[in-house]
This record gives structure tokens, C-alpha cells and sequence, in this order.
């Protein structure tokens, strides 16, 4: 009786070991890698997934296959449709595939320009709703479409889209042109009372401003001078990610260039790293290459005058090493060395003053100011009642920077060229 | 004729009612104390904590009037057989409804978020089997569970508030008295129901040592389920802003998916289910022990084995009863939390004032 027990017992395992019967497997999924909205024609929105095809040939999309999406073996498709909200337009586009659409692995969500300066809180309150949506997904402002701008994602160096899309967020760490918000923040920022949202400005960059002829020009357009789209660049990727879109609530207002991001990056104090250009202080014709580095967090002082009106302080401490000289004066000397500091300090001061008096124009404290302003109220009752976001445009906001050079890279003294003359 | 639930030491009971106590970090909580004190929730859960180890002062106190007897023969023994019946049978009810209710929460937070095609049925089913196997096994069995998982769960549970650090930002923790002190004082003393669940240890008060293992385990239980609660509310104040806290259905699950280390360490969410599932699984099966334990006591039954069964159904039905999760978290789990501190605090205080003015001590049971 009892092995008879046993064995009964063993045999009422046995369906549990063939699984679920409706389990989907990693093959039956979609997995989506891009996502985007524009404005719809033929209904309210039009979103654009871009999906790998899994027919590459060479282990699949991470394992080597070409990737394209050109004609001919495709690796990524791209599929767009009109409807009336994001996920009944997920529905619809799973009428004409076979696999279920999965976005929990989507790397980048793209917001057209056209759409974000519309307004976009209520877009994104509802998006974010969804269980598969990660917060820590990109956010991305395009200009043009945002379509257009995803038929153009693809990888031109290695083979991994996904890597790819990672690769170009950290570039923020590289060269600071880019505020990378993922999806989370983004929304926290739309809701909070201390600080607006921001996003990574994009845009597909057609290479025309690339002159394949005439006049050499002695103009300097340092690279921060720069919006996305416009580098004057030829072959690489189509898409370019350079400066920030500016938002007031859920609405774009304005944008800042890749010198005007440095310097928000800067003052939050999430900068870290970037090749500068200035002119020489002595030869203004000469230029002087320096990387700048952020030593520490700002220090952000804020106080309330009478009226009410904030009165902000910050002191922004940076330090950077000597790139390239193309001046022969002895920079590297204690005697000259403050000379270039002094000059560093004037440049950067200018560009963070000018992003601070863009950004009061736009009463948008992309900063995150009223952060620090929140620590000088008890209760939420008090701040919400204070209205930070409203009064931020009546700020007056002193700036400061320190900047040290601390390495003279793998040079310790550049002595003049010598010609035939001397 | 008693029911023989085994012994077990101090180790063990702290662990039993650590995590019945600490599990609802996981849920709704977070988000529905977010509206009432704004990111001072963690100041609250503090307050709360301190005025449960005030109330188990005095059910210490009460313990000890009565050496090696339960909180059920306590409330016979001061009120009598009617008063006390009707005492230990809502502390019974309190129990089942706060196991059902949990696991309610449970399923659906999961649902939402991991098991989005399976029938609830299937999943409530499956933590009920558990918790009825853990009450098969025994109290002892149960306690020596909760002792072996706990330190698993507490590794993770920190490793994963310490791997969210980046996502902290302090200045939400501004400004700093949330909606008021006020409002976090009263919050802080009406939600100090969310340490109810150290009671459990006056329901197995026969399985500790003596009463002064009650007394370091109620204690100690009740310090490090502050430490849980108030860690995990202080880190989801600097994770997110007020605002995001209030809308969140699972704070601790997001925390767990937004960490990101490069490319490769990151999405990190299946650890955290382990912990998720272990801990509501073994705190459900505690609860609905202490239920049944109650309920055997209160019938002065010799076996508990045969009322599990019956019992576990009216879990499953206790568990589908809201029609909808919004009547769980704004009905059933917002009325227990808001109010369950009538039934885990309010009973005892009675029964210690009641036993002092009718001189009922330890010995006197048959008086």
C-alpha cells in the first residue's frame, strides 16, 4: 500500500515537469528596441517600433549578423502606424506579426519636436502605467520626425543595436553635449515642484553641412556652438545627439546647445568630462585645447530677499589638464599658468551665465535649484504654496568658478618651431 | 488538554515576527502613507514603532501577571469564558483577515507586474497549499523557516536598498517634516497597526522559553522591523520624489528594476521576486498559523490539523472577497492598517487593566 502511495505521489509530479503548456519563449516574442510618437494623420498619434528581425545569419542580431535596413536581408524593421493611443497602436501593429510585441527591453523612447512642444505630461503619465515600460529607458527629443529619426538608429560600428544605444548614451560621460534623462526622471521632473524636466535633443544629421568645396575660413565654431543635426560631419551615424531640449511642465520651451548642456551638466554637477577650445590669451589667432574636468559637486547657496525673490549663489569647482597648446608661451609654468586658468574661468563663466539667463527666459529651473531651495522650507504645504517654479524666473543668480589646471599632459614646456629665418 | 506546538528560541520568534511584520514594505503601504505625510514616511513608521514597543511594555506586563499562558487562556481567565471567547476570537479573525488581505495584496501586485496571465485562482491557491503545509509541519517547523530564510532575506533586502544608491537623491528627503508633524505624529500613532503582527509571539507565548524570551523578542522583532520599514521608506524619500512615491503600486519593485550598472548589471528584478515571493509566503503562513492557532485555543482543541483545511478555505475566500484591488488597498488593507491597532493594542491594554482590578494573576485560571 504504501509504495503504491509513493508512487502515485510521484506520478501527480510528473505533468508538473512539462512546463507551462502556454508559456511564451524568448522566440515568441517581439522584442521591441526603439519606440516613438509622433503627431498622427489618419489618428491622433503615430507610433513607430523598431524591432530586430532575427534573421541575421550570424548568431543573430548580437552575435555578428550585418545590420541593415536597407533592402535586402533586413536585420531591424521598422513599423509605424496611426492610432488613437500608444498601446491600442501596439495592438494593432500585433494584428500583422506573429510574435507578441514585448517593449521591456526597449532602450530609447523618441518624442518628436513637434508633439513635445506641444505638451507632453499626459502622454507620459499614461505611458508609464505599463508594467513593461522600464524607467530607465532613454528619453529622446527629436527634431524633424520621429520616424525618420529611428529608420536611421543602426549601428555602424559593431553589430549590436542594443550596444549601440547604450554606447551613444554614455557619450553624455565623454563629452557632455547631452543631459541623458532616462524615462523615469523625466516623469518625476514633469510632476515635481522643485525642477523641470529634460530630455536629450536629437536629430539625423544629412551631412549637408559637410562642404566638400570652398573657401578655407580662419571662423572658430567651437563644437558646443553646435545643435543636433547640425555638425558639419560626413559619413558615421545618421543620428546625432548633441544639446537639450528644454521643457517647462510637460511642454518643450526652448533648447541649449552642446555648450549650453556642459554647463547645466555643470551646475547640477553631473559633468565630467570635455575638450574645451579658447583662444590663446596671448595670440588670439592661436588656439588652446583644454580638457575640463568637474572636481566636485557645485556649491549652491540659496537664500530668500524680502520680497520673496530667491537669490541664488553658486560656486562651480573644476579642474582640467592642458589637451594642446599651439601658443609657445610657458603655460606649464608657475608664472603663465594662472594666465590660462583666468582665461578658462572667464570662458566658462560666460557660457554658464549665458545658459542660466536662457533658462530664467524660459522660467525653467532645469537646474534643479528649487532642490536646493526646498531644504529651507518645513513642509510641502509651505513650498507648494511658495509656487518655486513660477517665482524661478525672478532669480538672481550670482556664478563662480574655480578652475585649477592640475596636469600639463605629456608635455612639460613647448618650445617655439624653428625655420630657416633664425 | 493542550496543543503541543513545540519550543523554540529567542532567534527564532524574532524572526517569525520580523517578517510578518516587515513584509508590507513590498506592497501599497509605501504609496498610501506618501499621501498622508509626504516623504516623511519614514519619521512615521519610526513614530509607529515606538508607540507598538510603549503598548508591548504593557502587554509584557500582562505576560508576565500570567507566567506560561498564551494571550488566548489570558483573555479567559480575566473576562471569563463569554468575554474572552468573543476577545480571542476577533484576535483570531484580526489574524485571518490581516493573512488574507496580504495575500490579496500579493497576488495582485504580482499580477500586475510578473504573472500577468495566471488565473489568480492558481496563485492564491499556491501560497494557501504553502501556508497550509507550514501549519501541517507545525509551529516549530514554521519558526525554524522564518529563522533559516531570514538572514537570506535581510542580505538581499539591504544589498538591494545599497546596489539603488545611485538612484537616491537627498534633497527629496526636503522638505523635511513631509505634510507636518503633526500630520506624521497622528499618522505615525493611528498606522502603528503595521507593527501589530508582534502580537503573534503572545499567541505562541507557550512555545518561548518563559516570559522574559517574550519580552527580548518582542523587543528585538519590533527594533528590526523599524530598521526594515524605515530604511526602505528613507530610500524610496530619496529615490523619488513625493510626488512619484504616491503613485507607485510597488515602490521596492521599481527601486530593484531601476538599478543599472553599464551594460551589463542591471534588471535585477528576478532577485528581487525571490525575496518578494519567500517573504509573503512564509508571512501569510505565520498569519494564518497564528489563525488557527488562535481558533484551536480558543475551542480548547487537542489537534489543530483537522480545522487547517476549513481553515485555509476561508483564507481563499477571505483573499477574493474585494472585487477589485482597489477596494483591497482602499478598504480592507487601508481599514487594517488604520484601525487594527484597536484590535493588537487596544484588547491587551483592556485585559491588563481588567486582570489588574479583578486581581486575576498566573495561577488563579480556575478561580
Amino acid at each position: 500500500m504504501r509504495r503504491i502511495l509513493v508512487l502515485i505521489l510521484i506520478l501527480s509530479g510528473l505533468p508538473a515537469l512539462t512546463a507551462c503548456y502556454d508559456a511564451l519563449e524568448v522566440d515568441d516574442w517581439a522584442y521591441v528596441y526603439t519606440m516613438g510618437v509622433d503627431k498622427g494623420i489618419s489618428n491622433k498619434l503615430r507610433i513607430t517600433v523598431q524591432l530586430p528581425t532575427m534573421k541575421s545569419s550570424g548568431g543573430g542580431i548580437d552575435g555578428g549578423g550585418q545590420s541593415s535596413t536597407g533592402s535586402g536581408n533586413k536585420d531591424f524593421v521598422v513599423i509605424s502606424l496611426d492610432c488613437p493611443t500608444f498601446y491600442t497602436g501596439v495592438n494593432m501593429i500585433n494584428s500583422s506579426l506573429s510574435r507578441k510585441i514585448n517593449y521591456s527591453h526597449s532602450k530609447y523612447f523618441v518624442v518628436s519636436e513637434d508633439i513635445a512642444k506641444e505638451g507632453m505630461g499626459n502622454l507620459m503619465s499614461a505611458f508609464v502605467r505599463d508594467r513593461q515600460i522600464r524607467r530607465t529607458m532613454h528619453m529622446i527629443v527629436v527634431k524633424g520626425k520621429a520616424r525618420d529619426f529611428i529608420k536611421e538608429i543602426n549601428p555602424v560600428l559593431g553589430t549590436a543595436l542594443s550596444k549601440t544605444q547604450e554606447g551613444m548614451m554614455n557619450m553624455e560621460k565623454v563629452n557632455g553635449f547631452f543631459d541623458d534623462n532616462d524615462l523615469g526622471s523625466f516623469i518625476d521632473d514633469i510632476k515635481s515642484h522643485k525642477i523641470q524636466p529634460v530630455s536629450v535633443l536629437a536629430a539625423i544629421n544629412d551631412f549637408s553641412n559637410y562642404k566638400k568645396e570652398g573657401q578655407p575660413t580662419d571662423e572658430i565654431k567651437s563644437a558646443g556652438d553646435y545643435y543636433a543635426g547640425e555638425l558639419p560631419r560626413s559619413d558615421g551615424n545618421k543620428t546625432e545627439y548633441l544639446g537639450t531640449a528644454i521643457f517647462n511642465g510637460g511642454k518643450m520651451v526652448g533648447e541649449f546647445n552642446g555648450d549650453e548642456t556642459r554647463a547645466l551638466l555643470m551646475i547640477k554637477g553631473e559633468y565630467e568630462t570635455g575638450s574645451y577650445v579658447i583662444h590663446d590669451p596671448y595670440n588670439s589667432k592661436l588656439l588652446d585645447t583644454i580638457i575640463v574636468n568637474q572636481q566636485k559637486k557645485p556649491d549652491t547657496k540659496i537664500d530668500f530677499k524680502k520680497e520673496g525673490k530667491p537669490d541664488i549663489e553658486v560656486k562651480i569647482f573644476l579642474e582640467g589638464e592642458i589637451q594642446a597648446l599651439q601658443s609657445t608661451v610657458n603655460y606649464e609654468s608657475m608664472e603663465y599658468k594662472p594666465i590660462l586658468e583666468n582665461k578658462v574661468e572667464t570662458f566658462l563663466k560666460e557660457q554658464i551665465d549665458k545658459s542660466i539667463s536662457k533658462a530664467l527666459a524660459l522660467n525653467s529651473d532645469v537646474f534643479g535649484f528649487g532642490e536646493k531651495a526646498s531644504m529651507k522650507f518645513l513642509t510641502i504645504q509651505d513650498w507648494e504654496e511658495y509656487k518655486w517654479l513660477e517665482k524661478f524666473k525672478d532669480s538672481s543668480i550670482k556664478t563662480e568658478v574655480q578652475f585649477v589646471i592640475r596636469r600639463t599632459g605629456t608635455l612639460i614646456k613647448t618650445n617655439p618651431t624653428k625655420d630657416g629665418k633664425q | 488538554m493542550e496543543i503541543n506546538e513545540g519550543k523554540f528560541g529567542v532567534q527564532e520568534a524574532v524572526c517569525l515576527a520580523t517578517i510578518s511584520m516587515s513584509t508590507k514594505i513590498f506592497f501599497t503601504s509605501p504609496a498610501f502613507l506618501t499621501n498622508y505625510v509626504g516623504n516623511a514616511g519614514w519619521q512615521m513608521t519610526i513614530i509607529s514603532a515606538i508607540i507598538s514597543i510603549i503598548v508591548f511594555s504593557f502587554v509584557y506586563i500582562l505576560l508576565k501577571r500570567f507566567p506560561g499562558k498564551d494571550i488566548i487562556q489570558i483573555y479567559d481567565i480575566s473576562f471569563g469564558r463569554l468575554i474572552g471567547f468573543i476577545f480571542s476570537f476577533v484576535f483570531a479573525a484580526a489574524f485571518l483577515e490581516t493573512a488574507a488581505m496580504l495575500l490579496r495584496e500579493f497576488v495582485d501586485v504580482i499580477k500586475v507586474y510578473v504573472f500577468r496571465e495566471t488565473p489568480p485562482d492558481i496563485l492564491i491557491w499556491t501560497v494557501v497549499i504553502a501556508a497550509v503545509l507550514s501549519s501541517f509541519l507545525g509551529l516549530e517547523t514554521l519558526a525554524r523557516i522564518s529563522k533559516l530564510t531570514a538572514y537570506i532575506l535581510l542580505v538581499t533586502y539591504f544589498i538591494l536598498l545599497l546596489l539603488a544608491i545611485p538612484q537616491y537623491n537627498p534633497t527629496n528627503l526636503f522638505p523635511f517634516f513631509g505634510y507636518g508633524i503633526d500630520k506624521t505624529l497622528i499618522h505615525g500613532i493611528r498606522r502603528s497597526s503595521a507593527y501589530g503582527e508582534v502580537m503573534i509571539l503572545t499567541v505562541f507565548a507557550g512555545s518561548l522559553q518563559g516570559t522574559g524570551y517574550i519580552k527580548k523578542a518582542g523587543f528585538i522583532s519590533l527594533i528590526f522591523s523599524c530598521l526594515i520599514l524605515a530604511l526602505g521608506l528613507l530610500a524610496f524619500s530619496m529615490a523619488y520624489p513625493y510626488e512619484t512615491t504616491q503613485e507607485l503600486i510597488a515602490p521596492v519593485y521599481v527601486l530593484a528594476r531601476g538599478i543599472k550598472y553599464g551594460t551589463f548589471f542591471q534588471r535585477l528584478d528576478p532577485i528581487f521576486l525571490f525575496l518578494w515571493i519567500f517573504a509573503s509566503h512564509i508571512a501569510i503562513s505565520i498569519l494564518f498559523y497564528c489563525a488557527v492557532s488562535c481558533y484551536s485555543k480558543i475551542f480548547r482543541l487537542s489537534d489543530l490539523r483537522p480545522i487547517i483545511g476549513p481553515m485555509a478555505v476561508l483564507l481563499y475566500t477571505l483573499a477574493m472577497l474585494p472585487r477589485d484591488f482597489t477596494s483591497v488597498i482602499e478598504g480592507n488593507v487601508h481599514a487594517i492598517r488604520e484601525y487594527g491597532w484597536v484590535i493588537f493594542y487596544v484588547l491587551p491594554l483592556i485585559t491588563l487593566i481588567v486582570a489588574a482590578i479583578r486581581k486575576k494573576k498566573g495561577g488563579t485560571q480556575n478561580a
